[in-house]
């Protein structure tokens, strides 16, 4: 911390590069029903060019008992691809199940009638991506659920947004 | 700024097969034409109590064998409870370069060779590199 006191801090300038570029974070929510699949959009806006650098994410674990009860058992049934809106370029090779991907990873759901629920994962470490999204692209993420249940699926995008470009 | 054709991009690699224990079983991630891969991390699930090794038997071949949770990400789950979700690391920094006439080359073998067949997933993060080659 001592270090701040070696520079000097220049407002001004700090405020004008801010005002063009800033960190944001850009969240894609949403659900799959039920053994079947979904895309999950965003966009990246009209406002500029988005350098995601990280990315972390939730999901459910939901599935049906004997008497057609709603339980959490803690198995993972979503698998994920991520896709550039804007050119469809694919950017995994095959659907990947979130589990290998996500952290925090798995969270507990409402829905769930079970007590037993095993525990949730806590917040490790978000993974690397570091990848340019243009100007009014999408983020696409296709989604497959094999459960007997819809599960929700949450993926955040950490990164800088470059107005203007 | 480049957009579509950006050099670089993340991309990553998932394979999810069933071996057996009493062989050597091989792995093999192909790269596209054209492009070189440069590999961040391996993670690696399975189903199996079992020690497994991978080795990259490529330009840079290893004497021998590497316990997977020496670098890689591991997630290792007890029999049958192959979707259970587990923890997600961060895996161990790999930084190697494979070009793409050359594919990328896991070979498991089990410690164990009295084990039943067992799942494994993997996934390898990565930058997929424009090598420029037409």
């Amino acid at each position: 911390m001592l270090n701040v006191f070696n520079k000097s801090i220049d407002s001004n300038a700090i405020f004008t590069l801010q005002s063009k570029q800033y960190q944001e974070k850009i969240l894609v929510s949403g659900s799959c029903k039920a053994n079947s699949e979904t895309v999950l959009k965003t966009s990246i806006s009209s406002l500029g060019s988005f350098i995601s650098q990280f990315i972390t994410g939730s999901f459910t674990t939901l599935t049906k008992d004997e008497n057609e009860n709603i339980v959490d058992h803690g198995y993972n049934n979503l698998k994920i691809k991520l896709v550039d809106g804007s050119n469809q370029r694919q950017l995994f090779n095959d659907y990947i199940p979130v589990d290998l991907l996500l952290s925090l990873g798995r969270i507990r759901s409402e829905l769930a009638t079970n007590n037993d629920q095993p525990t949730p994962s806590q917040l490790f470490y978000p993974f690397e991506f570091e990848y340019l999204f243009g100007i009014n692209s999408e983020i696409l993420i296709y989604v497959q659920n094999s459960s007997d249940v819809a599960q929700d699926l949450n993926i955040c995008f950490h990164g800088i947004r470059t107005v203007g470009l | 700024m480049v957009l579509s054709t950006q050099k670089k991009v993340p991309y990553f690699y998932f394979k999810e097969m069933i071996l057996d224990p009493k062989m050597q079983n091989d792995i093999i991630f192909s790269i596209d034409y054209g492009y070189n891969y440069l590999l961040r991390e391996i993670i690696v699930k399975t189903n199996s109590t079992i020690k497994i090794d991978i080795l990259r038997v490529s330009h840079n071949r290893r004497e021998e064998p590497i316990y997977t949770n020496l670098f890689a990400n591991n997630i290792e789950l007890s029999s049958f409870d192959m979707k259970k979700v587990g923890t997600t690391y961060k895996g161990k920094i790999q930084n190697e370069l494979f070009t793409f006439r050359e594919p990328i080359f896991l070979r498991i073998t089990a410690k164990e060779k009295n084990q039943m067949d067992y799942n494994i997933q993997v996934v390898l993060k990565g930058i997929l590199v424009n090598s420029g080659v037409q």
